[in-house]
């Protein structure tokens, strides 16, 4: 069972796509597998012939465990070993060497009792970690005999909100005095509280509002709408938001990078995440590669994500590779609001919904599409001033609309 | 740009040494009459003489002494030692004579000789003809070794030795003469000291000289195409001096080391390598540095016994996925 976000511990497999005894190549999709997020195809690792199926449709196992073997051509597979132990079931003995500390601390043996766990870590992991504040020992290894590397540090660091935290990892609330219904945080929730939580204890964020008129913007709107609508494409308010924030990242780089221990990692590329409602709570996956897209590409590529979001398609890499945000909040009829920066991007922009208002234009009071748009930024970042310049510079293109399709 | 084989490379850099530089000559076992055992020297006494070309008796300290004495008297020799599995018989000479001279008299005398070695096993040719001992030679001071894989760095680096004053020890590998390979018509040299980075690649650092560069390759193509991970491949070129900053920088990108010599891994010369690493890119590694050499046995006759006992670039990605999970 692959692990598809740091701290995923179990996966539904869905269905096999492809039977026993199939010829299959690296990277050929041969499962689907279900986060706490999204439904996942999972893609063979090596090429050969599937020769036996572990598990079966339905059901869920720990992350580690064989789900099935891909063997050479006439390969007999004799004995394999059983499926270990359902996740519910206690741990096994051996897992005390694995760093899998969470369930060490909910064991209950007391306040400082037990000697701190063993943590097996490369020396990059460790550096990385410690650059990025990271638990280690919150962190399940990949590595050979259980190590943490790289890639699981850099994993976490970019933290999908696909999996569920431990228990532990949401602060229990005081327990209550008086009756009434305790209904337990689903695993999103739990995931959205300990996510935003981090971004708000370690990212000292700032706020930077604008009102933009967007009359020109829907104006354009309508007439791309217009003319595209034979090919079955609309290009959103949201898109437009997304178009302008782009122009705006590619000229303020910051706004588009991350911090990384003593340093400011500037992204190459431009992944613009959108936030998402659903049923249970939010998802943030993001459109890959804005720079080089249009405003058609970008109306196309966010309702393929919506459309994806919606049925569980999402790749991981959707989740985990934003480097901006947009939070978007306008079919509310909310006139503004302020968002939490999805860490570890640096930046995140709320917009409200537009609506006439009267504006003074020269001397004359005038009807205008008004839209209040407000930027939270890390501090440890960027500074006001530069938030200004960045906020100001999306007002400029979504008033100048015609500066988007250049 | 056109292409040559190693042999033809090594005989074109002799041939530029003869001609340009009365001092120089070539002495070995079997090098005139006979046109050098691996064929390099082929046509070279009928056009240089037995003066310049010579053929010596079957004692190698003998033709490494003489030599020496030879560059200490004003000369240039270039020694052919037939493979380096003889040069154990030469070890005095090599390493207490030719290594210590220039430091001993203060810099009064030099002894800028050029010892060519055939390295390498891989041709049945038993457990007694078939050794890498370029390693043993590469911790000595006072020496430089270079371990050439591909004809334009025979050539290269050849062109180099000839112009240094100190001994060096030029080991060809036996699998590579046929090797072809693009050599520019145009003057270049390649400098000691600095390695070559074959291929790029961001996940896992293969560090190769001589004879394993080719199999470094290979397992750089497995790893891409079986496993969607890139290799890059160092090779070193020069054993002394030693390009570590090459390698220290491929490994602080990449984060993974392997290091894939010919020579038996106890004790060899990887491991010297191996160590840098460790010592200067700790806090960037992401596993041990893995090690892939000969087995630890004299090399066999048999041919999927030798096969098996030399390094392979199965063994490479063997190596890689054990150490590192990729």
């Amino acid at each position: 069972m692959p692990q598809m976000g740091f701290d995923m511990h179990e996966g539904t497999l869905v269905r096999w796509l492809k039977p026993e005894g199939a010829t299959v190549q690296n990277g050929e999709a041969i499962a689907e597998i279900e986060t706490d997020k999204a439904v996942v195809e999972f893609e063979s690792y090596a090429s050969g012939v599937l020769s036996k199926i572990l598990v079966s449709e339905g059901t869920t196992v720990p992350v580690g465990q064989v789900i099935a073997i891909v063997g050479a051509e006439g390969e007999v597979v004799a004995d394999v070993a059983p499926p270990r132990t359902p996740i519910a079931a206690s741990a096994p003995p051996e897992s005390a060497v694995a760093p899998t500390v969470v369930e060490v601390r909910s064991s209950g043996s007391g306040n400082g009792s037990a000697p701190p766990p063993e943590v097996r870590a490369s020396p990059v992991a460790r550096k990385l970690a410690q650059e990025r504040g990271i638990d280690l020992a919150q962190l399940v290894g990949t590595g050979p005999g259980g190590r943490i590397t790289k890639d699981d540090v850099l994993g976490a660091q970019v933290a999908p909100v696909t999996a569920a935290a431990g228990p532990a990892a949401v602060a229990p609330a005081a327990a209550p005095a008086q009756g009434g219904e305790l209904m337990p945080l689903s695993r999103m929730r739990q995931q959205i509280a300990r996510v935003t939580v981090r971004s708000k204890q370690e990212k000292p964020h700032f706020y930077v509002s604008s009102e933009i008129d967007m009359t020109a913007a829907m104006d354009l709107r309508r007439d791309i709408n217009e003319t595209l609508e034979a090919d079955g494409v609309r290009v959103t308010v949201n898109d437009l938001i997304i178009k302008a924030c782009v122009e705006a990242l590619r000229r303020h780089p910051k706004f588009n990078a991350i911090l990384e221990g003593d340093g400011i990692r500037f992204n190459e590329a431009i992944n613009v995440g959108v936030a998402i409602a659903e049923e249970e709570g939010l998802i943030v996956p993001a459109i890959m590669d804005c720079a080089g897209k249009s405003l058609r590409d970008i109306a196309v590529a966010s309702k393929d994500l919506a459309d994806r979001a919606r049925n569980g398609t999402l790749h991981p890499q959707e989740y985990t590779g934003g480097t901006f945000a947009i939070s978007n909040l306008g079919m509310f009829d909310v006139s503004s609001f302020i968002a939490i920066i999805h860490p570890p991007q640096t930046a995140v922009l709320a917009v409200g919904t537009v609506a006439k208002k009267p504006v003074v234009r020269g001397d004359e009071i005038a009807v205008a599409q008004m839209m209040t748009a407000t930027l939270s930024a890390d501090h440890r970042v960027v500074d006001g001033a530069e938030g200004a310049e960045f906020i100001v510079d999306v007002k400029r293109l979504l008033e100048s609309p015609l500066s988007l399709m250049l | 740009m056109p292409e040559m084989t190693m042999r033809e490379a090594i005989a074109r850099s002799l041939r530029e040494g003869l001609d340009g530089d009365s001092r120089v000559f070539l002495m070995g076992e079997d090098v005139g009459a006979y046109d050098g055992a691996y064929a390099v020297t082929r046509g070279f006494l009928a056009d240089y003489g037995p003066e310049r070309i010579r053929d010596t008796p079957i004692a190698e300290s003998v033709l490494v002494g003489s030599a020496v004495g030879a560059a200490m008297a004003g000369l240039k020799p270039i020694v052919e030692i037939m493979t380096i599995n003889f040069s154990l018989l030469a070890m005095d000479q090599i390493v207490n004579n030719a290594a210590k001279l220039r430091y001993m008299s203060n810099g009064q005398f030099s002894v800028p000789i050029v010892i060519r070695t055939v390295t390498g096993g891989g041709g049945q040719l038993g457990a007694t003809h078939s050794q890498s001992f370029e390693g043993w030679f590469a911790s000595v001071p006072g020496l430089k070794v270079a371990v050439p894989s591909t004809p334009y760095d025979a050539l290269g680096l050849l062109r180099s030795a000839l112009k240094d004053d100190n001994p060096i020890i030029y080991a060809e590998h036996a699998m590579l003469y046929g090797m072809r390979g693009e050599v520019p018509d145009e003057w270049y040299e390649v400098p000691f000291g600095q390695a070559a980075i074959r291929r790029p690649g961001s996940d896992v650092t293969i560090v190769a000289y001589s004879g394993t560069v080719r199999i470094a390759l290979e397992a750089a193509e497995t790893m891409a195409s079986s496993k969607g991970r890139e290799a890059e491949v160092i090779d070193m070129r020069t054993l002394r001096p030693l390009d570590l900053d090459t390698v220290i920088e491929s490994v602080k990108k990449t984060n993974r080391a392997v290091v894939v010599e010919e020579a038996w891994s106890v004790g060899g010369f990887g491991a010297e390598i191996a160590s840098a690493i460790q010592a200067q890119a700790f806090d960037h590694l992401d596993g041990p540095v893995a090690r892939v050499g000969s087995l630890d046995v004299p090399v066999p006759y048999a041919q999927n016994l030798e096969a098996a006992v030399l390094p392979s670039s199965q063994r490479v990605v063997q190596a890689i996925e054990d150490t590192f999970g990729l």
